[in-house]
């Protein structure tokens, strides 16, 4: 049995990423639609939480450009 | 007679709750010790040669912070039997679940880094080199989870607990002033006025207390122990004991360079160890070895919490109570994590200290999402029942949490931006 690249590596490699895209995929259907009851202060506390996070993407950026146009602060 | 049998009764009765406290003890413990990682360790060295005995009051009151907020993990862990991870997807939905997940792998691994850091550093002391230190600490931390009972782990992990004890006998041989620790520590004060630097240890301090990866971790090492409701009480225990221990340390380790290094600007503990190696080698040698155990115990922890999160949410069998064979992808995700983060260390001209900054960055991200999802499932009845939060949990933990949020998200600001707090 000759050893093939084609076989060995790269059929191998399709195959985990396959596997992985699948289980991602399954992962997201089962959890699709949040469990927990929307009230109104778990609605505005994840409201909160992505502003905060935008917020902080904003300033990586920032820091990112300053450090690119070599300015600092 | 009757004094004798009462005397033998409460013995006895002492002596059970003693046993039972062992049978259960552990989560709360490790995670509160290895809460003293190395990173932390550099803070409070850092802090104690800086600042001397002044900032010990502020780490005293540090020890509650934990408290509260890691005993939620407990309730949460025993109530609903999952992790923190396997909990927000399933509460909160795919988005916010892969977030955490994601960075808390990202930050993870980061952190690992920052523990190899520490571990080479302090063996690097006693002449041993790094590539051998990463060698030895990947296959002993592989040894310790493979026994397949997390029973065998949680004990061997406890003895490196004890072994990070080593900052008292430290302190004492340095022989500090006690009357300038009560002093010069015990009451709240600002050594030098309110300034920027001052900020910054005080926000540095506060987030090296409270990390992404102990809220996870401490949940599902409680699942992974099979702790039942019945048993949140002594999981609240353990936790308390923990909180103890920690801020112990912590104090130990500032009255060490308080003493020996006051007035000198430390950047780690490696350093202080070697400048201690000069003039006290008992002392730096405590510290090198310290400094060495607190970077095993966070790696272990660290790289448990990652394995631990990616098993229960893609449901492969994540206990440390199945052997390799039947948990196979547990355990190569964890050894994964330790050899990848063990061999950035080994890289000539790695950036090692823009990762260790970078891990404030990006734990900035993750903590305040982490406890906020924390603070909204334990207020769900549905999901707690009885042991959802009571108005005083609240009070204490959204108290505690808005101050976490607001001052580790200023320390990340101020590490991408050094100049911001003057």
């Amino acid at each position: 049995m000759v050893f093939s690249i084609q076989n060995g590596i790269i059929e191998t490699v399709k195959t985990v990423f396959a596997n992985g895209v699948a289980a991602v995929v399954a992962i997201n259907r089962k959890y699709a639609h949040p469990k927990i009851t929307m009230s109104p202060a778990v609605k505005a506390s994840l409201l909160l939480l992505r502003l905060y996070l935008l917020f902080l993407v904003v300033l990586l950026a920032y820091k990112f450009y300053t450090i690119v146009t070599g300015g600092s602060m | 007679m009757d004094f004798l049998s009462r005397f033998y009764f409460n013995y006895r009765r002492i002596i059970k709750t003693i046993q039972i406290y062992l049978l259960l003890a552990g989560p709360g413990l490790i995670v509160m010790i290895a809460d003293n990682d190395a990173g932390g360790i550099t803070t409070y060295a850092a802090t104690g040669a800086k600042f001397g005995y002044n900032l010990i009051w502020f780490l005293i009151l540090l020890g509650p912070v934990a408290y509260f907020v890691q005993e939620m993990t407990v309730r949460l862990g025993a109530v609903t039997k999952h992790g923190h991870a396997e909990a927000i997807f399933s509460a909160f939905g795919s988005f916010w679940g892969w977030f955490s997940l994601l960075d808390l792998s990202l930050v993870n691994w980061l952190t690992l880094v920052t523990e190899f850091i520490g571990m080479t550093a302090g063996l690097s002391i006693f002449g041993i080199p790094p590539v051998l230190t990463v060698l030895i600490v990947v296959t002993i931390m592989m040894a310790i989870v493979i026994s397949g009972r997390y029973w065998t782990w949680e004990k061997i992990t406890m003895v490196f607990c004890l072994v990070n004890l080593i900052y008292i006998p430290a302190a004492i041989l340095v022989h500090p002033s006690v009357p300038d620790v009560i002093h010069n520590g015990l009451i709240p004060n600002f050594p030098g006025g309110f300034n920027g630097e001052l900020f910054f240890f005080l926000m540095a301090n506060i987030g090296t207390t409270i990390a992404p990866w102990m809220i996870f971790f401490q949940q599902s090492a409680v699942v992974d122990k099979q702790m039942k409701e019945k048993d949140i009480a002594w999981g609240k225990f353990d936790t308390a004991i923990g909180a103890v221990f920690t801020v112990l340390v912590a104090v130990f380790i500032i009255i060490v360079t308080g003493t020996l290094l006051h007035g000198m600007d430390v950047e780690s503990a490696a350093q202080a160890a070697q400048i201690m190696m000069v003039t006290h080698p008992w002392v730096g040698t405590m510290l090198a070895i310290g400094l060495f155990d607190a970077g095993f115990l966070g790696a272990l922890c660290i790289a448990l919490t990652s394995s631990w999160a990616f098993g229960e949410v893609f449901g492969w069998a994540h206990s440390l109570n199945y052997k390799v064979k039947e948990a196979i992808w547990f355990y190569l995700f964890y050894f994964f994590a330790l050899v990848t983060a063990g061999s950035v260390v080994l890289i000539p001209g790695a950036p090692l200290v823009l990762i260790t900054l970078f891990v404030q960055v990006v734990a900035v991200t993750l903590l305040p999402a982490a406890l906020v999802f924390l603070i909204i499932l334990l207020n769900n009845e549905e999901v707690m029942g009885k042991y959802k939060n009571t108005l005083f949990d609240n009070i204490a933990n959204i108290t505690i949490v808005t101050c976490i949020i607001v001052v580790s998200s200023l320390y990340g600001i101020s590490t991408l931006f050094p100049k911001l707090f003057g």
